[in-house]
């Protein structure tokens, strides 16, 4: 019975190589690998052009039990990432074309984004115009925006997961980590002890905290902000190792970190730090001032407002601290330059491409040198199972994900 | 999508009309009649809310999976596929899709529990590539809404009692066991169930709840005459202590009509359920008899 209705599935399948050429390599994790890839079939543009479509296909790696290759159907983050994908609908969302499922792998194809955020900051660490970080920031927010609007957090926003097109426009990627909050069957903590990249990690969550809220995400922008001002990651910690009980250790060396440029919170700042599961830890740090106009000063950005807009973006209390909605209608926004669709619009300076790979061009083999490309695109999937070490020295590199 | 239901996978692609819903059923019908396919549909919905109950899953991940399982038979037969297997899929990806995953073993070992085990020939390779099957069946739509949440924004608007919600949402329950997850998006259904409840219990404190003059007295004598259902059966007990209370609650007709819901699909809805419940009987006693498992191998031809 089931051969029967296989065998009608398997000759409706489209072979993945049937429908694209892969291109080359762009970026791996432990969620599998992502390929450059374009449409075997051209479409005509309106003036008649043959139009080749360029896509970025993610290829899922089966889950592994052991050392046996047992498969037990897609992984929890697969299952998010496209129901999600498949929810959502926006300009700074990036877009599910589709997907296929090919040797036990899940392929999502994904319209496909020349840079990313973290690019620039990584190699050329070229001063970015003022321009283009306020329409970075601004199409950031107004992505995030809509899916907060939509009761999803996305709790792994970091550079190497926003994408930019060749015509300026944000894509948030990456949502394998998300999820949607509104009165979950389960608490949020539950589910992942461990979320967002440790230089991206909101202080509540630094500080054990299990219900946490979108705030988390807007903590993420304000350090990316920040790292588009500087080209530097502002709060540039190490991640404590999770030990053998899985036990979630206490962050230290990250708090250090944001306490040295923000001050030690006091209780006026943040009144419910008290109630933190790790707030006896603070104990330990003396209090220290607030250095974040003096961090701002040394920004390429001369603005007031972007400066107010930083500092709300990293206000202590998650409940004060601004929504992107709110932030969307900030002052710093209606400023010159104002922000625009296009973040490259007019301006002389090139921002540099995502690498791209050709000579690694057959997805059924791993790359040649995977680790040279790693931290890009959206390669810190893996949930929980993150397996990768991070080394604290390798600079502009952010750390994996680690649960 | 999450806060719209109009802009979602499931407003959009998955509420069908009921003649489409008769085209995919064309193979199944050539083997039984019509009723009967509604019986075997039944059957199928208890054995993933048996499923459910053994893995201790929340009643929505129970709806989210018979709401697979239907969609998946939207596409596919009984006769050429096999429904156990797409049963017990169908609840391991709906605990993931929910947030509360299990172990592939885990679900397969209590559904070998529930149906024998030599129903149940399938290991964890049978199910993840099932599972595969299912998602292209379902077109990768994963997130599905459903009349519970509705129904406590309803009746908390309306001035409900605790009780009468209670019993609503086993109307709800019920509701799975047809296809009216397929038909109607869940709201209505939350209101019909409502509705149903307040008829049920002839509720006198809500004013006169007929919702229309000429099909009032068909839904309360249909109402009265099937008072022999679960979620009623279930509810009875709660109804004599509180004949006395006078809640404040709106007029219930008034109320309906700001509701701005189509009230000629509520009164669809609730003849549906009503029927339900009176074939539901039918059912159970040929399933005591064995006449449910003749017909159920006639359809599977095994």
């Amino acid at each position: 019975m089931l051969a029967e209705f296989r065998a009608k599935r398997e000759t409706e399948r489209v072979r993945v190589e049937a429908k694209y050429q892969v291109l080359g390599f762009i970026s791996s994790g432990t969620y599998g690998r992502v390929y450059k890839a374009k449409a075997k079939k051209t479409v005509k543009s309106a003036d008649g052009e043959e139009k080749e479509l360029v896509y970025a296909i993610k290829k899922f790696k089966p889950d592994k039990e052991g050392d046996i290759h047992t498969y037990t159907g897609i992984s929890q983050s697969a299952c998010r990432e496209i129901s999600l994908c498949r929810e959502l609908r926006h300009q700074n969302i990036v877009s599910l074309q589709e997907v296929l499922l090919e040797d036990n792998s899940i392929h999502m194809v994904f319209e496909f984004a020349e840079h990313d955020f973290l690019v620039n900051n990584q190699h050329e660490r070229k001063p970015i115009p003022e321009f283009t970080i306020k329409s970075f920031l601004w199409q950031l927010l107004n992505g995030v925006a809509y899916l907060h609007a939509n009761w999803v957090l996305h709790r792994d926003l970091k550079p190497a997961n926003i994408l930019v097109t060749n015509d300026g426009v944000v894509k948030i990627g990456d949502l394998g980590l998300a999820r949607i909050y509104e009165r979950p069957l389960q608490p949020l903590f539950n589910g992942d002890k461990v979320v967002v990249t440790i230089w991206y990690r909101a202080p509540e969550l630094l500080l054990g905290s299990r219900h946490y809220t979108k705030a988390i995400d807007i903590w993420a922008i304000g350090c990316i902000f920040a790292e588009l001002l500087t080209l530097r990651p502002i709060f540039k910690g190490e991640e404590a190792k999770m030990d053998n009980k899985k036990n979630v250790p206490f962050q230290k060396n990250q708090l250090t970190k944001i306490f040295e440029v923000l001050g030690k919170p006091t209780k006026d700042q943040w009144p419910t730090i008290d109630q933190q599961p790790e707030y006896h830890n603070l104990s330990g740090f003396r209090s220290s001032p607030n250095r974040l106009h003096e961090f701002y000063q040394t920004c390429s950005s001369k603005s007031d407002a972007g400066y107010e807009l930083l500092a709300a973006m990293l206000g202590y209390d998650p409940i004060m601290r601004i929504t992107a909605e709110e932030a969307l209608h900030h002052p710093y926004f209606e400023e010159e330059p104002t922000p625009s669709m296009d973040s490259f619009e007019g301006q002389p300076y090139q921002y540099p491409s995502r690498a791209v790979k050709s000579e690694d061009n057959n997805m059924r083999v791993p790359p040649t040198v995977p680790s040279a490309v790693q931290g890009q695109a959206g390669a810190t999937h893996g949930g929980t199972r993150g397996k990768h070490g991070h080394n604290g020295k390798d600079e502009g590199r952010p750390p994996k994900r680690r649960g | 999508m999450a806060a719209n239901f109009w802009t979602s996978t499931h407003g959009m692609h998955w509420l069908l009309s009921r003649q489409a819903l008769a085209e995919c059923r064309k193979v199944d019908l050539q083997y039984v009649k019509e009723q009967e396919l509604i019986k075997v549909n039944i059957w199928f919905a208890q054995i993933i809310t048996e499923l459910g109950r053994k893995l201790s899953v929340r009643q929505v991940i129970i709806a989210t999976a018979i709401t697979y399982f239907k969609r998946f038979y939207t596409k596919n037969s009984f006769r050429n596929t096999e429904p156990n297997l797409v049963a017990a899929t169908c609840m391991y990806l709906a605990c993931k899709i929910e947030e509360s995953p299990h172990h592939i073993k885990t679900v397969i070992a209590e559904m070998k529990g529930i149906i024998n085990g030599g129903s149940f020939p399938y290991d964890n390779q049978k199910v993840a590539e099932m599972e595969f099957y299912l998602l292209e069946e379902l077109d990768f739509n994963m997130i599905v809404f459903h009349p519970y949440r509705s129904l406590m924004t309803l009746a908390q608007d309306l001035g409900t009692k605790n009780e009468d919600v209670q019993w609503a949402w086993y109307i709800i329950n019920d509701s799975y066991r047809i296809d009216l997850c397929l038909l109607y998006p869940p709201h209505v259904i939350a209101a019909a169930a409502l509705y149903l409840q307040i008829a049920l219990k002839g509720g006198a404190q809500y004013g006169d709840y007929s919702l229309t003059s000429t099909t009032s007295n068909a839904s309360n004598s249909g109402a009265a005459g099937g008072v022999t259902t679960r979620g009623a059966r279930r509810g009875a007990s709660n109804n004599a202590g509180n004949v006395n209370e006078t809640p404040k609650v709106k007029d219930i007709r008034l109320w309906f009509a700001q509701l701005n819901v189509d009230s000629e699909q509520i009164i669809d809805i609730v003849q549906e359920i009503i029927s339900l419940y009176e074939l539901w009987n039918e059912y159970s006693e040929e399933v005591k008899s064995n006449g449910f498992h003749e017909l159920l191998s006639r359809l599977l031809n095994r």
